[in-house]
């Protein structure tokens, strides 16, 4: 017999780790909300009843707005399962039993599952379960995702709840909210959870008030609002007073996440700490991934000096592929090796907190700590940002966000920097790397602030964000963000990289026939070198920039098969300085340009992007050659 | 008895905190110094960062300062290991250079100080880690 049994929750609660213990699999978890946006399903066997699970997105309401809510709230709804699992986070257990009042009204079989126990414990405190299971009227089941305490405990709850469990009591609202359910239940059709539909009617729910359709209900706005504030105050009320009965402290004061919080978060040293953390993330990606560069670059040279270029076959193999795309995929460790410290700084729960150190300068930009959040997956993709930005409620900052997202240093431009540093200042890399990203951030508050005073008008709404927990990473969730976010840049090298690698050979060869100077590149570089004189760029670096439009990487590739080899390019600091800046602000790349214009719908957003960035690289770059160029000669 | 036992017991560790936070202190800015003095400027300065967390602790004055100060010295003691395991693997990642020729990393006097601070704090996040969340009551 096969019971299914649906896991509900909050986002980051533990769900998709308790999945894994439960059914034996491997889903993506991460020290972050938002994870699993589609729902999982995964079978075990425990005591001859084949127990069908279904890990469910995490929801903190069942009145679904986005996606992944809808996703919760239709399968509840629509295919109840035998059994509802609701894990709670029993470290900050609030919204986790107002979730699971909610959920007690689909007239369901109801089981609480109190998860991360053993943190719980080692925080000092200690929660009694009778106590629970008295309050709430249903089994509860204390478990640890991480040790795997509890597991088989739920599962034999899971079957002797299906066999005969009693449905859930009542929980009763203040007398006029239940009058008003009582007067609305009766109108709702039996075939749905009446007394469900009768809470989300009076709280406002467009989707359950659409469900039930017009059965002659008369809504009065001002009335509902202030009774949906009751239901909501009188759920709130019952877990503060569950949870102060039923939790008992050991006289600890502060919990391990508060004590790291107030330093990691310290008004003076909090943005400093975080500044230090970065330079050494930065400083790690190079000095730990510089020998595999090194023996990556040999591989390829020697590959390209055995092939040769005899010929014009040769030379496409020799210089267009193996040239122009192995350039590119030298920088594969220094990449992997940024995203794996990003990646551990995530996983510790760290990377969230910095939405609330800048959440006040951010503010003051008339963004939030939330924009933040979102920009930062910009330093994987710019059009990651762009499409996350749906995920912001407020359509002002929605739009400052897509159009400022471009200055957000993204993976593509890794391999330039990483080129350019080699080549202008090889002993200062990090130096040079941590003043690029901090002046990615600088760019992109200041756009921010230009977007808000020139484009859009209005104020942020303030940030209210769950952080996560601290926590040891876990090896395997830095490997799996590492590589999720790595293996894009050699899908990139596979596709884009390799044709534009051989559009510019083409063209680099012809019509000269393998002579550079006299190539289709040269004639085009040449043509608009007058334009970037005052900046010193050559015409190869102009010709590697009009490349590099198409996706940033190509920069390195069109530099690798202009000059032969990128050993023996020599470059002026400042002139290297100032490349930087111009390839860290310059036009977003297509795949930018076309999620911008999608996602605002409007040509002019798109345009205004590529015009105000390439302004704003111009005047950059040329203040640098200038500033730079003066401070060399005083010094 | 009891009273005096627990009054003795919290007076010796606000002291033992307080001399683990200035010996850390010290250790940290003199590690940062000597590697401003090598010509690592940057490094040196996150360093300092570091080490201006226990400073910082010294200054607690606020209700559960006490709770407070062993958080900086907990929270001090993670980064001073995360200097240190950043110089340990970027060591270790060195040894990669021997395959196309070059040599791998030296250890320098600054970097050995580190290593000395890293360990100390190693010592103090195993033994912190119940005492960063606890104020004894009788």
């Amino acid at each position: 017999m096969t019971i299914t049994v649906g896991l509900v929750g909050n986002p980051n609660v533990g769900k998709t780790s308790l999945f894994n213990k439960l059914v034996g699999a491997r889903q993506y978890v991460a020290n972050w909300p938002g994870v699993t946006v589609s729902r999982t399903e995964g079978a075990t066997v425990r005591k001859g009843y084949t127990l069908h699970f279904v890990d469910l997105p995490g929801v903190y309401t069942l009145s679904a707005t986005s996606i992944d809510e809808k996703v919760t709230r239709d399968y509840l709804f629509f295919s109840p399962p035998n059994v509802v699992v609701v894990v709670i986070d029993s470290m900050s257990p609030e919204q986790g039993i107002y979730l699971l009042l909610e959920a007690l009204e689909l007239n369901l079989n109801v089981i609480a599952v109190f998860n991360a126990v053993d943190e719980l414990r080692k925080s000092g405190t200690v929660v009694d379960r009778s106590v629970l299971e008295t309050f709430l009227g249903i089994p509860v089941v204390l478990t640890s995702a991480h040790t795997g305490e509890g597991i088989e405990e739920l599962m034999d709850k899971i079957i002797q709840v299906f066999k005969g469990g009693d449905r859930p009591k009542v929980f009763p609202y203040p007398e006029h909210v239940e009058e008003e359910l009582k007067r609305i239940e009766p109108l709702v059709p039996k075939e749905l959870a009446q007394r469900f539909c009768a809470l989300k009617i009076i709280e406002g729910d467009k989707f359950i008030r659409e469900l039930v359709g017009n059965v002659g209900l008369s809504f009065n706005k001002e009335i509902y609002s202030a009774l949906a504030t009751d239901i909501a105050r009188a759920r709130y009320n019952f877990a503060t007073d569950l949870i102060s009965k039923a939790y008992r402290s050991s006289g600890r004061l502060l919990t391990l996440n508060e004590a790291m919080d107030h330093v990691f978060t310290h008004k003076f040293i909090g943005i400093p700490i975080f500044l230090s953390v970065m330079y050494l993330a930065f400083n790690f990606t190079f000095k730990a991934s510089e020998p595999l560069v090194k023996v990556i670059e040999t591989l390829f040279e020697k590959l390209s000096t055995l092939i040769g270029e005899e010929n014009i076959i040769v030379s496409l193999i020799s210089q267009g592929f193996i040239g122009g795309v192995g350039s590119v995929l030298a920088f594969v460790p220094s990449i992997f090796a940024l995203f794996m410290a990003l990646g551990i700084m995530e996983e510790s729960g760290y990377l969230p907190r910095i939405a609330f150190l800048v959440d006040r300068l951010m503010y003051r930009l008339r963004l939030t700590g939330r924009s933040f959040m979102t920009l930062l997956l910009g330093f994987g993709c710019n059009v990651s940002t762009v499409m996350a930005a749906r995920g912001l409620a407020d359509e002002r900052e929605r739009l400052t966000t897509i159009l400022v997202s471009p200055f957000i240093s993204c993976s593509a431009r890794l391999p330039v920097y990483l080129m350019i540093t080699a080549i202008a200042f090889p002993k200062y890399r990090a130096e040079a790397f941590f003043a690029i990203y901090a002046m990615s951030i600088l760019l992109t508050a200041f756009s921010s602030r230009v977007v808000n005073r020139v484009i859009l008008e209005g104020q942020s709404v303030p940030l209210i964000m769950e952080v996560p927990r601290y926590r040891l990473p876990k090896i395997s969730n830095v490997l799996t963000y590492t590589w999720n976010r790595g293996k894009h840049f050699l899908e990139k090298a596979s596709t884009i990289i390799l044709t534009a690698s051989v559009v510019i050979w083409v063209l680099s060869y012809f019509p000269g026939g393998g002579d550079v100077e006299k190539s289709f590149v040269a004639m085009l570089g040449r043509l608009l070198e007058p334009l970037f004189k005052p900046l010193g760029y050559s015409w190869q670096i102009v010709t590697a920039l009009i490349f590099g439009g198409v996706a940033k990487e190509v920069v390195v590739s069109t530099f690798s098969q202009l000059y032969g080899t990128l050993e023996g390019i020599k470059m002026d600091p400042v002139v290297g300085a100032s490349l930087m800046i111009f390839v860290l602000a310059y036009v977003p790349c297509l795949a930018t340009i076309a999620a911008v214009r999608s996602e605002t719908g409007s040509w002019k957003y798109a345009l205004f992007s590529v015009f105000y960035s390439f302004a704003l690289a111009y005047i950059l770059a040329l203040f640098v050659r200038l500033f730079g160029g003066f401070i060399l000669s005083v010094c | 008895m009891y009273v005096e036992g627990i009054r003795n017991w919290k007076v010796t560790t606000v002291r033992s905190v307080a001399v683990k936070q200035s010996l850390m202190m010290f250790l940290g800015f003199i590690t940062s110094i000597a590697y401003i003095n090598d010509g690592e400027f940057t490094f040196g300065l996150v360093l300092v960062v570091f080490s201006s967390v226990f400073l910082l602790g010294i200054f607690e004055r606020k209700t559960m300062s006490f709770s407070y100060k062993i958080a900086h010295l907990y929270v001090g003691s993670i980064l001073m290991m995360i200097a240190t395991g950043y110089l340990i693997l970027t060591f270790a990642f060195s040894h990669f250079n021997l395959l196309v020729g070059e040599p791998s990393l030296r250890l320098s006097i600054p970097d050995f100080l580190l290593i000395l601070t890293g360990i100390m704090s190693l010592f103090n996040v195993i033994s912190l880690k119940k005492a960063v969340t606890r104020e004894k009551t009788p």
